[in-house]
């Protein structure tokens, strides 16, 4: 099956610093991509480089992009994209609504201008999909100013905003910060819910990697500026090729198991540190002198890839 | 909202009487004799003592303040006059009642400063916005270089430049003469605003009179609110671009202009208010030299006019004016910001 969303070389540099080093990375149609990896791997930047959101200062190349078959290349077409095909979610939520207006407002107003709706028909729509949202009193929520609702109940409100021009595709830019921990794992199931009741693909960048098996048919591990482990859930969780995914993984599982985990040692490098061959190299454990000098090779296995020297041995227990 | 209202204003009349007070107590200190200025050059000094004995200015100074205030009941009289009558007093200069006086004069400083303000507003709110959009850019220096002109140039100056240059130079604009030709009509109506009177009855030749008369005035009390209205919407704007709701609009598809001017503006016109109050203000005090430039008939002038002619109730009369139209602003200024931010709350 053709991808919906596929980016080759995606390249993204903010003052000279790089910050992307050729991410390739695809959402099929239908799927969920969970996209992880610690604070500065470039999750976020890769996100909103497909919507040409990026900071006025940075440059963005890719080799290639394509949505849907069309060229996604000239920013025109990914700023058209935006709220038409692709939808957002934001981090954030109760700063991400604008305080000035009403919640209603601002839905019915995305619906009129995406769908171009009247006023009635936008305002019926808006109260249908602040119910397809599970929000259970939608008149006195369209009602209310931003401020006036919980975390929670605004993030609630971006999720009907990002689906109000029925995209094909649902961005999710770490949907759950600076939300209670309580509702982050319903509001992550609601996100997993509504793109699949709609046959829509999505993209969920986060750092939890216990949400992305809950909800997630593929991860993609990135460090450093790069895609270092892509593969099916079930494998990745089972046994990730790449060293970082692998402790990433476990890490997740003892936390699920109330174990300690093994930190990963030393920390994420800055744009603009030296890096080696293998961005990687110098946290890693298994690392030899090739990891520092060479490129790292693709390493093709059933049902994930990961570019590492010294992949992960089937059956060996990670010290 | 109501009862906030009258709170405010209730609240207003222990500062008025303070003002009272101080007004008072600063006029006449004011170097100058009323009297002597009312008898003339040639009067006799028993002329004069007539004359201040019959203005009640032969009085200790608390008990003219006691007259001024609550009127003649202080000397034993019958109940008349006072400012708590409404009753400001009768003007030594002009021998009209004071009232009458202000409130023939105050519309044409109302247009003046009005077309001023709104003068300021427009090109400062998008000017503003539109050099954050475009920050270090070239507009955004030409900004910069406004806005430390508008606080350089003092309005009086300004005023004078402008006479020289649309005036005596380039002949395209009337001369300081006021609001109209000497020797046209008025026109009638409800508001003595003659942009708006003109309009209304129709009558374009005379609109478009009371227009040229208006436009050097305009700028030269407007211009110095450009600067710090354009530099203080630039700053909102900038940080209203960086907030995380302009980004989740771009993501939900808004661009252009109604990014801008809904969602941009909206947000960044707060302290533009709080500052175009505080300029309200000032402008009120700029006033006086501009209207003095341009002979514009207005409460400045009157102000000035009675200043050096000491004349007492007029002075207080512009100086309690001044303070209840400051404060008036500022309660509308809390108004409108109730009204633009929803967070705020009026208590």
């Amino acid at each position: 099956m053709s991808a919906l969303l596929e980016v080759r070389g995606l390249e993204v540099g903010i003052e000279g610093l790089p910050i992307l080093r050729g991410v390739d990375m695809e959402v099929k149609p239908g799927e969920i991509l969970g996209v992880v990896g610690e604070t500065g791997a470039g999750k976020s930047m890769t996100a909103r480089s497909v919507l040409d959101l990026l900071p006025a200062k940075a440059t963005v190349s890719f080799a290639s992009c394509t949505f849907a078959g069309q060229d996604f290349i000239p920013p025109k077409a990914r700023q058209e994209a935006r709220g038409h095909r692709i939808g957002f979610v934001p981090q954030r939520p109760r700063g991400s609504l604008n305080p000035v207006f009403r919640v209603g407002n601002q839905l019915s107003g995305t619906l009129r201008r995406l769908r171009n709706m009247g006023r009635r028909e936008a305002k019926d729509e808006a109260l249908g999909l602040l119910r397809s949202v599970r929000i259970t009193d939608p008149e006195r929520v369209y009602r209310s100013f931003p401020h006036e609702l919980s975390g929670g109940m605004c993030q609630r409100v971006c999720i009907a905003i990002a689906l109000a021009g029925e995209p094909e595709l649902i961005i999710a830019d770490e949907p759950t910060t600076g939300l209670d921990v309580t509702i982050q794992a319903e509001i992550l199931r609601l996100l997993g819910e509504v793109i699949s009741e709609r046959n829509a693909a999505g993209m969920l960048i986060t750092h939890d990697l216990g949400v992305v098996a809950d909800v997630c048919d593929r991860v993609a591990v990135m460090y450093a500026g790069r895609v270092v482990n892509l593969g099916t859930t079930a494998e990745i969780y089972r046994e990730a090729l790449h060293p970082y995914a692998n402790r990433l993984v476990s890490i997740a599982t003892s936390l699920d198991s109330g174990g300690t985990p093994r930190e990963v040692p030393g920390r994420v490098p800055n744009p603009g540190d030296h890096l080696a061959a293998c961005a990687f190299a110098p946290r890693c454990f298994r690392a030899g002198p090739g990891c520092f000098d060479e490129e790292p090779p693709r390493i093709d296995r059933t049902g994930q890839i990961a570019f590492c020297h010294h992949p992960v041995n089937a059956g060996e227990v990670m010290r | 909202m109501l009862s906030y209202v009258t709170r405010r204003l209730a609240a207003l009349i222990p500062i008025l009487i303070g003002v009272t007070l101080l007004a008072f107590i600063v006029s006449h200190a004011l170097p100058g004799d009323p009297a002597r200025q009312y008898a003339g050059i040639n009067a006799s000094e028993a002329q004069v003592e007539a004359i201040r004995e019959r203005l009640g200015l032969n009085e200790s100074l608390p008990v003219q303040y006691c007259v001024y205030m609550i009127g003649d009941t202080c000397l034993g009289g019958s109940g008349k006059g006072g400012l708590i009558r409404g009753d400001l007093g009768e003007s030594i200069r002009t021998g009209f009642s004071v009232a009458q006086d202000v409130g023939a004069r105050l519309p044409a400083t109302i247009e003046m400063v009005a077309a001023g303000m709104l003068f300021a507003l427009l090109v400062a709110l998008p000017l503003g916005v539109w050099a954050a959009v475009r920050k270090g850019k070239l507009l955004d220096r030409f900004c910069r270089f406004i806005s430390t002109l508008g606080v350089a140039v003092p309005d009086f100056w300004l005023a004078m430049i402008l006479l020289l240059i649309f005036f005596i130079v380039l002949e395209w604009l009337p001369g300081p003469v006021g609001r109209l030709p000497i020797g046209a009509t008025p026109p009638e109506g409800p508001t003595s605003l003659y942009v708006i009177d003109s309009l209304v009855s129709g009558d374009w030749e005379t609109f478009r009179t009371a227009v040229k008369h208006l436009i050097l005035p305009m700028v030269a009390i407007g211009f110095p609110a450009v600067a710090p209205i354009l530099r203080l919407t630039r700053n909102a704007t900038l940080s209203v671009l960086n907030s995380d709701y302009i980004a989740f609009g771009r993501a939900a598809g808004l661009r252009g202009a109604p990014l801008y001017l809904k969602y941009v503006l909206r947000n960044a016109l707060p302290g533009a208010v709080t500052m175009t109050g505080l300029i309200a203000g000032y402008m009120i005090g700029g006033a006086v030299l501009v209207e003095r430039v341009f002979s514009w008939p207005g409460v400045g002038l009157y102000g000035f006019n009675s200043l050096v002619n000491t004349d007492y109730p007029a002075i207080q009369a512009y100086v309690l004016l001044s303070a209840v139209t400051y404060t008036v602003v500022f309660l509308a200024v809390d108004l409108v910001q109730s009204l633009i931010d929803p967070r705020v709350r009026l208590k």
